[in-house]
């Protein structure tokens, strides 16, 4: 066990899986770098160099560079994955699904049932999301609710390296499409990761913190925000459960309603935009299912209903934040 | 602020269990702390009088940091704080010279499988090998190891098939784990061991010593398999096949007598564990090898301990659930046997300083 980035944990899960398992592939734009020329191979590993030292290790066959054409990346892996091989597509921005987005839900998710059982697509998507690196409105969107909105979807959003690489090599195993976000700007991120080989199941979320108070409910990056500021509320004698839902379909509904009960008050920190988002579709569930042990409305952390400014001083304005978390919690404790 | 275990670098007072102005003895609890892995009463090392209360609750501290000062009852609040400040201004150096966990972990491949293990003391000393029991690892001696360390030559170790030792072992027998533990202690030169064994750990202990007598110097056994039939086999067999939270924390609240040792992070390290590649294969060939036959202790190791030349003791919480306490009795009279009150299946956890200071007593 040592301490490693988000990065690596995932780079981890790639190599250690792929030299386990010789069905697993990788394709997307630049995951190697270099292919047909004659400069230098393996030069981006991806974007952010999550695939760095794959194709040195396994091969072109098994790292492949693509054109610049999402339909093209997503439906080659969809094919790959109905034949025999287990592919781990990269869809580099979220942003960016609108291209290729009926070879994801009309194609991938659907075949399992259209076909009765007797098709099997064990295709993993990876993809980046999420705001804070002044990227602007088309590279920094949080797409994840339109993917988990689709049956035959799963959508993964890990929070930490550990989550990271567990996540990823169950995403790898698991026989149905997975749609795997990893905000950008986690990838520095350090955390204790096992050396060897682990998995962390689906529709189980995490408690990071326990308390009576006030339940925060977040995913991916809102996940930091919300222990940061249940550490701080500490002192002033309030304490906060706060739930790193970790997988949004399959979704632990168990976990929610239990932290939901245990407090009675639920503050839901979402960064997609408020119209049909994740905090909406929680807020439902526990409503329907726990509404006697609410204490106070369900209050919703999330960004106004506008694309991602490009402005430093409006993104930052933009984003969820602790100023933001710590009303939403008041109001609630107010009731 | 005390530190338990490699990996805990910060702690919180959860509450103060004396006032200023009461007299403490040493070994008597006087805070309660709470780290990321446990929440435990914090044994004074001292005898004195509380004289301030540096910290203030609920706040995460690091490791090292001035939690109290006991003192004469007259000191002037000017002394007192004049001491604050010159620990803390000596304090800031020091926590940069604090050695990373990391460095203290080291591994060694024996029999084609790599051990995980930490070192800590002067080679100078006598040394003590601690071997966990089933599921744990050497982060269970987290409340001894350190403390141990000042006068002997400690090593913990991951048994093959748990902590962060290798996972695809060709066998879970008791004459195949003592062996690898054998070889570990020659490879590290060691000539008169102390060992510390637990549970199945205890029964390692037993099995190594049978065959080199003349390396071993004294045993200690705590709440050992092989001394009966009775065990709570489906304690073993749920907590391999456990794969949630809730699941976890049911089976692993037998192990204590007062479970509110067992925090959110403890029961997460387990579930880490038991989720990497080949550990649930791994725990089941040690069940079937080592510890059950038709739910019963596969092992009866009793009888040979008066075929031992070195000295034993036996430790036993008084309230053992996974192994009864009465497994203690009706032994050799030459047997040193210590009943632990208030302790479970690990008083080692629950009550250390008791078992450290037989530690100390016993080792040689």
């Amino acid at each position: 066990m040592s301490e490693k980035t988000f990065r690596q944990a995932l780079n981890e899960a790639l190599l250690q899986e792929m030299k386990k398992d010789e069905n697993v592939i990788v394709i997307g734009e630049d995951v190697a770098g270099g292919a047909g020329a004659n400069g230098e191979q393996d030069a981006w590993g991806g974007p952010m160099g999550i695939t760095k030292g794959l194709m040195p290790e396994f091969g072109r066959e098994r790292v492949i560079d693509t054109p610049i054409s999402e339909s093209a990346i997503i439906g080659t892996a969809a094919g790959a994955a109905l034949t025999g091989l287990r592919p781990v597509a990269e869809l580099m921005f979220v942003d960016f699904f609108g291209v290729c987005f009926d070879q994801i839900f009309n194609q991938a998710a659907k075949f399992r049932y259209m076909f009765g059982g007797k098709a099997v697509t064990p295709l993993t998507i990876r993809t980046m999301y999420g705001g804070g690196l002044r990227a602007a409105s088309q590279h920094s969107q949080c797409l994840y609710p339109i993917f988990t909105h689709i049956p035959g979807l799963k959508v993964v959003i890990p929070s930490n390296p550990y989550d990271a690489k567990g996540l990823l090599v169950q995403s790898i195993r698991d026989d149905d499409p997975v749609i795997f976000f990893e905000n950008k700007t986690l990838y520095d991120d350090l955390g204790e990761v096992p050396d060897d080989l682990y998995t962390v199941p689906f529709g189980e979320a995490n408690f990071t913190r326990e308390g009576k108070d006030v339940t925060l409910i977040s995913m991916g990056k809102t996940v930091q925000l919300c222990n940061q500021v249940a550490d701080e509320l500490k002192k002033e004698k309030i304490s906060c459960t706060v739930l790193d839902l970790r997988t949004l379909s399959p979704l632990d509904e168990d976990s929610i309603l239990e932290a939901a009960e245990e407090t009675g008050r639920v503050v839901i920190v979402d960064e997609s935009n408020p119209r049909c988002n994740i905090a909406t579709d929680i807020s439902a569930l526990i409503c329907d299912k726990a509404f006697s042990s609410l204490k106070a409305p369900i209050k919703m952390v999330t960004p106004p209903h506008t694309p991602v400014p490009f402005s430093p001083t409006l993104e930052d304005m933009y984003l969820p934040n602790e100023t933001k978390v710590k009303n939403a919690i008041q109001v609630t404790l107010d009731n | 602020m005390p530190k338990w275990g490699l990996s805990m670098k910060e702690g919180s007072v959860v509450s103060w269990l004396k006032e200023l102005g009461d007299e403490i003895k040493k070994g008597e609890t006087f805070v309660e702390i709470e780290t990321e892995k446990v929440i435990n009463e914090f044994e004074s090392p001292e005898n004195g009088i509380l004289i301030k209360k540096c910290v203030e609750k609920d706040i995460k501290i690091p490791v090292g940091t001035l939690l109290a000062l006991f003192g004469p009852k007259d000191t002037s609040s000017d002394d007192i704080n004049k001491f604050i400040l010159d620990f803390n201004s000596n304090f800031e150096k020091q926590a940069a010279s604090n050695v990373e966990s990391e460095e203290l972990t080291k591994k060694v491949e024996i029999n084609d499988i790599n051990i995980n293990y930490v070192q800590m003391g002067s080679e100078e000393n006598p040394s003590i090998v601690f071997i966990h029991g089933f599921g744990g690892d050497l982060n269970n001696w987290m409340f001894n190891q350190e403390k141990l360390s000042k006068s002997f030559n400690t090593f913990t170790i991951d048994l093959p098939g748990h902590g962060s030792s290798s996972k695809n072992i060709p066998q879970g027998d008791i004459s195949y784990l003592s062996e690898v533990v054998s070889k570990f202690c020659e490879t590290n030169d060691l000539k008169k061991i102390n060992l510390v064994g637990h549970s199945l750990g205890g029964g390692i202990c037993l099995s190594i010593a049978l065959n080199n007598m003349e390396l071993i110097s004294s045993i200690i056994l705590i709440s050992p398999i092989g001394f009966g039939e009775e065990i709570d086999y489906e304690f073993i067999e749920e907590f391999i096949k456990a794969d949630s939270r809730k699941e976890l924390k049911y089976q692993l609240e037998k192990l204590y007598f007062n479970n509110e040792i067992l925090t959110r992070d403890l029961i997460n390290e387990v579930l880490k564990f038991k989720r990497l590649d080949g550990t649930t294969e791994a725990l089941q060939k040690i069940m079937n090898g080592s510890l059950l036959l038709e739910k019963k202790q596969k092992e009866f190791l009793k009888d040979k301990i008066s075929n031992l030349t070195c000295p034993i003791t036996i430790i036993w919480g008084n309230d053992d659930k996974i192994i009864p306490v009465n497994h203690s009795k009706s032994l050799p009279k030459d047997i040193n046997i210590k009943l632990i009150n208030e302790a479970g299946h690990m008083p080692h956890i629950e009550k250390p300083n008791e078992i450290n200071t037989i530690i100390q007593d016993t080792s040689i």
